[in-house]
């Protein structure tokens, strides 16, 4: 049973105004990106800055509005739901932020801003209380902590009040868009344990949104790859990193660093930067930067399957 | 410490650096003593607020005017003391012998500046400062050279072009570039790496070995990714609230991790490979710089800790490495006993 | 570029049509009109009166009455004076030169000083300069400029006789040191009213501007400070001082008015205060056709000249 089922999604934003005011280009953040998630399991999403997978994030939880495609959640199509209904379901789908001090309410203190969410659904003050006080204990923040402000936390603190803040609610899917990028080395593998920790004790999905490859294989079950607001890969996490298929998949697999001078490897550098979402290249998109490209790759390559589950854009395979 | 076969072009000893808030001032740097060589990288590593980035900045002396200084120890560069130099002197130093580049590419250009005009401005100020001139077209030329040499892409437009106009490869490219425009003796990288994506920090360390060993230029790197660390790295000092606490070559550095802190660091990376199991994390938090608790700075966060922690652990030779630890100094038993 | 501007301009057109009927209304519903004030001068006939109403349109209702200015406007009529007995051209065209000199003197004034205490306020926060710009800036902005005018008057005029305290030349002979001698009151106080705005801005700007890392990218190459604070940082401050230019303009207009006024200063000003005594609709009308135009192109060109100063605004 899927949690989460995204179909055909399309996300397009409108930039520049013509002489009346009317939008002059599309960008086109998400461009007809198709995934699931399953019951009590972890789906990666892969990619690097620009390439939409924010975005994506935002338009499954309907923080922005779709421009094309469905989304259903736990089999309920929630795409054109107003926001008075949806508000009741937005509890069972969170979100964790990368950057804990811009997502904390700089005038909350950690038990505030762990309360706040369950005022919308109904709890007394008392037992709002004592669900917040028991949540922060849950995350590893103790009874000195719950008086204090976003400022006078560590960063580690702070994303520990944010995760509290996404479990309070007991929802059965979050997404985590970057959730370790901005702490610490050492802070980082304490709030990856601790995602993983609430993940089964709360039999939780996750969409886990991040660039880096490394921390995705160690969370994720089933792994996105994702370039210029599509998807060029996916595949089960021992799949994709043992056979990557896509050239880009490839490259982002050999560009992670190893904390082991010893063990160098092939690299392979890309030339180039990610081209302009505005004037994505006509044809497969990663032709400008693909090591292995041929004419053929004018032509846009479809998602299909090379083996079951696994599944790549690429006409070299 | 390590290397003693080519004199030092860079050594700090004892070095002390201080920040001041309304009438307090306290140590964010204490008792730091390194050395590189010529053609050397050493990287710098810890985490944010551990004091690397204030080391490399205090090398140049850009420590935040008004409230940070060096408060002790000296900075020599190739026998100078740099900590000494009036401000004259210390502009001849960053025209002509030392360069810097920071982690904010889109933040170090100046944005109402095109490329041309910051790049021939490093040009000319060289050789200003040099006192030798140059003229507008012998400094085009030469930023137009330099340019092609970091990998840039039609550099005759770029060098028209605004840096918002341009990816976050291609400034970092541009400060690599104005950093080289200077032909120093030491490049000081602060985390040149970090704000870019994976694929495009491998294309800038892969262009900044390429220099190193062009240019034969000492590297200060700063980071705290130790994945960078492993891919750059002659010599490794890692830091912690402050001090350093291992320092080594970078291969005694990760297949020999002596101080706890090293050894988390590394056991808290989650690797390709090794799944399942639950990942090593350093509990606790790193100590608030401004309330310091005596002796050993890491030893409310490590499993070794003893009461002879209380007391601030000696740097300990062992043969190529040092470390700052009560576990590996001479008597340490003994004292505690 | 193009675009942008006839936008803008096309934007203008219904804020000006707003301005002139809200001058128009309000002029013409204050208590008294032209013939009113020709009435007081003289025992008029009670049909007489009427007439002269008749004549100066003044029977029609007031909609009506502003079509048909609307409706000259399009053909550059502003109207007769009906009190100076002239074309409001005319009478316009020989001000307007005066009042241009005193404001662009007053803004050149207040920018130049304003922005050289604001940059050294920023440079050395705190310091003593930072507390004598404050102060400075503190004074003309809470300092009502008729004091302040009649303070300058008694000080340089009367006690000390260094400067003339009225009109625009000595009689008999135009001189430019005349004129200079003439203008530094007046420009003084106008310039000292908006000194403040900008002393602020800049410090401000200018704060944040220091604190950028590309200030430290331009001490790392080895620059020396005066290159680092001109030419890196005041490049980039420059950008909000200029909007703070743009919202002076009308502040200007008003202070404009009382300072004419009171140093004679022979001027669109006091033509405007000459005018609404007299309840000379077609001048005062006229007046803020001109004036309003002026405000609107003045931030038409500051956006324009928005983007010239920061290349990451398009337009």
């Amino acid at each position: 049973m899927d949690i989460l089922a995204v179909r055909e999604i399309k996300k397009y934003f409108f930039a520049g105004t013509g002489l009346w005011g009317r939008p002059a280009r599309a960008i086109k953040a998400v461009d007809g990106v198709s995934l699931t998630v399953r019951r009590g399991q972890t789906a990666g999403l892969v990619g690097e800055s620009g390439c939409g997978k924010s975005t994506l994030g935002r338009t499954i939880l309907r923080l922005f509005a779709p421009t094309a495609g469905r989304v259903l959640l736990g089999g309920e199509d929630i795409t054109d739901y107003p926001p008075a209904r949806l508000r009741p379901l937005r509890r069972k789908m969170q979100m964790i932020f990368q950057d804990p001090l811009a997502a904390l309410n700089p005038r909350l203190t950690a038990l505030a801003a762990v309360e706040t969410p369950l005022r919308s659904y109904g709890q007394g003050k008392e037992e709002r209380r004592r669900l917040a006080r028991e949540m922060l204990r849950v995350v590893g923040l103790n009874a000195s902590c719950e008086g204090k402000y976003p400022h006078e936390m560590s960063g580690g603190q702070r994303q520990r009040v944010v995760v509290a803040r996404a479990m309070v609610l007991e929802p059965q899917f979050v997404v985590c868009d970057e959730p370790v990028s901005a702490l610490d080395v050492s802070v980082r593998a304490q709030v990856l344990n601790l995602l993983r920790d609430m993940g089964e004790r709360l039999g939780l999905s996750y969409l886990f949104i991040s660039h880096d490859l490394s921390v995705v294989y160690y969370f994720c079950d089933w792994v996105y790859v994702m370039y210029l607001g599509k998807i060029v890969e996916e595949a089960a996490r021992e799949e994709i990193f043992a056979h990557p298929a896509h050239p880009y998949t490839e490259a982002l697999l050999s560009a992670v660093l190893l904390p082991d001078p010893g063990q160098k490897r092939v690299r392979i550098i890309l030339q180039g930067d990610l081209p302009d979402p505005l004037n994505p290249p006509a044809g497969c998109r990663f032709y400008s930067r693909c090591p292995y490209a041929v004419p053929r790759c004018e032509e846009e390559p479809p998602l299909r399957e090379l083996r079951p589950g696994h599944r790549a854009a690429c006409w070299l395979h | 410490m390590a290397d003693s076969s080519q004199p030092p072009l860079l050594e700090a000893r004892n070095l002390r650096i201080t920040f001041r808030r309304g009438r307090r001032e306290f140590a964010v740097v204490e008792d730091m003593t390194f050395s590189l060589a010529a053609g050397q990288t050493l990287c710098l590593v810890g985490e944010s607020g551990c004091g690397k980035s204030v080391t490399g900045n205090a090398v140049l002396g850009l420590l935040p005017q008004g409230s940070g200084r060096v408060a002790g120890g000296e900075i020599l560069f190739a026998g100078r003391d740099l900590v000494a130099l009036s401000a004259g002197e210390m502009r001849r130093i960053r025209a002509g012998k030392i360069s810097i580049i920071f982690q904010d590419h889109a933040a170090s250009l100046n944005p109402a500046h095109t490329i041309g005009r910051q790049l021939t401005e490093s040009v000319r100020t060289r050789e200003k400062v040099l006192g030798r001139g140059v003229s507008r077209r012998e400094a085009y030329g030469e930023s137009l050279a330099l340019l092609e040499r970091m990998g840039v892409t039609s550099p005759v437009w770029r060098m028209r072009q605004y840096p918002h106009e341009l990816s976050g490869g291609m400034r970092q490219r541009i400060l690599i570039g104005m950093a080289l425009a200077k032909k120093p003796l030491l490049l000081i990288a602060d985390e040149p790496t970090t704000a870019l994506d994976v694929t495009v920090q491998a294309q800038i360390l892969d262009l900044m070995s390429h220099l190193r060993r062009a240019m034969d230029t000492a590297i200060l790197f700063i980071t705290h990714d130790m994945g960078v660390v492993a891919e750059i790295a002659d010599f490794v000092l890692v830091m912690y609230a402050g001090q350093m606490v291992e320092y080594d070559y970078a291969g005694g550095i990760f297949r020999n991790p002596l101080h706890p802190y090293t050894e988390g660091l590394l056991r808290s990376i989650p690797q390709p490979g090794r799944t399942g199991e639950r990942l090593f994390a350093i509990e606790g938090a790193v100590p608030d710089l401004e309330n310091l608790p005596p002796g050993c700075r890491f030893r409310e966060r490590c499993p070794y800790g003893r009461p002879l922690c209380a007391r601030m652990p000696p740097v300990t030779q062992l043969e190529t490495k040092q470390v700052r630890c009560w576990r590996f100094a001479p008597g340490g038993e003994k004292i505690e006993a | 570029m193009l675009r942008f501007i006839v936008r803008r301009i096309l934007q203008a057109i219904p804020i000006f049509i707003g301005i002139t009927a809200i001058v128009f209304a309000l002029a013409n519903l204050a208590p008294g009109s032209p013939a009113d004030v020709v009435a007081a001068a003289g025992n008029l006939p009670e049909a007489a009166y009427e007439e002269l109403k008749t004549a100066l349109g003044l029977d029609k209702p007031l909609p009506v009455r502003y079509a048909l200015w609307l409706g000259r406007l399009l053909h550059g009529d502003l109207g007769f004076s009906s009190n100076a007995h002239r074309q409001v051209w005319d009478l316009i065209g020989q001000r307007i030169g005066p009042s241009l000199l005193l404001a662009g003197t007053a803004i050149l004034l207040a920018l130049t000083v304003g922005v050289a205490l604001g940059v050294m306020a920023a440079y050395r926060p705190y310091s003593r300069w930072d507390n004598i710009s404050s102060a400075l800036s503190f004074i003309g902005v809470s300092t009502p400029n008729f004091f302040l005018s009649l303070l300058l008057i008694y000080i340089f005029a009367v006690r000390l006789g260094l400067l003339p305290a009225q009109g625009m030349y000595y009689t008999g002979h135009k001189s430019l040191s005349g004129l200079l001698l003439h203008l530094l009151m007046p420009a003084s106080v106008l310039g000292l009213q908006m000194v403040g705005n900008f002393v602020k801005q800049t410090r401000n700007s200018m704060l944040t501007a220091l604190n950028e890392e590309y200030i430290k990218t331009a001490r790392a190459k080895g620059l020396g400070e005066a290159a680092v604070v001109l030419r890196h940082a005041l490049r980039n401050a420059w950008i909000p001082v200029v909007a703070t230019l743009g919202m002076t303009v009308p502040t200007l207009v008003g202070g404009a008015v009382v300072t004419e006024q009171i140093f004679g200063w022979p001027g669109i000003g006091s033509l405007m205060v000459h005018s609404i005594n007299t309840r000379d609709y077609n001048t005062i009308m006229g007046i803020t056709v001109l004036v309003s135009l002026g405000v609107l192109a003045v931030n038409i060109v500051l956006d324009a000249v928005y983007s010239l100063l920061d290349p990451r605004i398009k337009v």
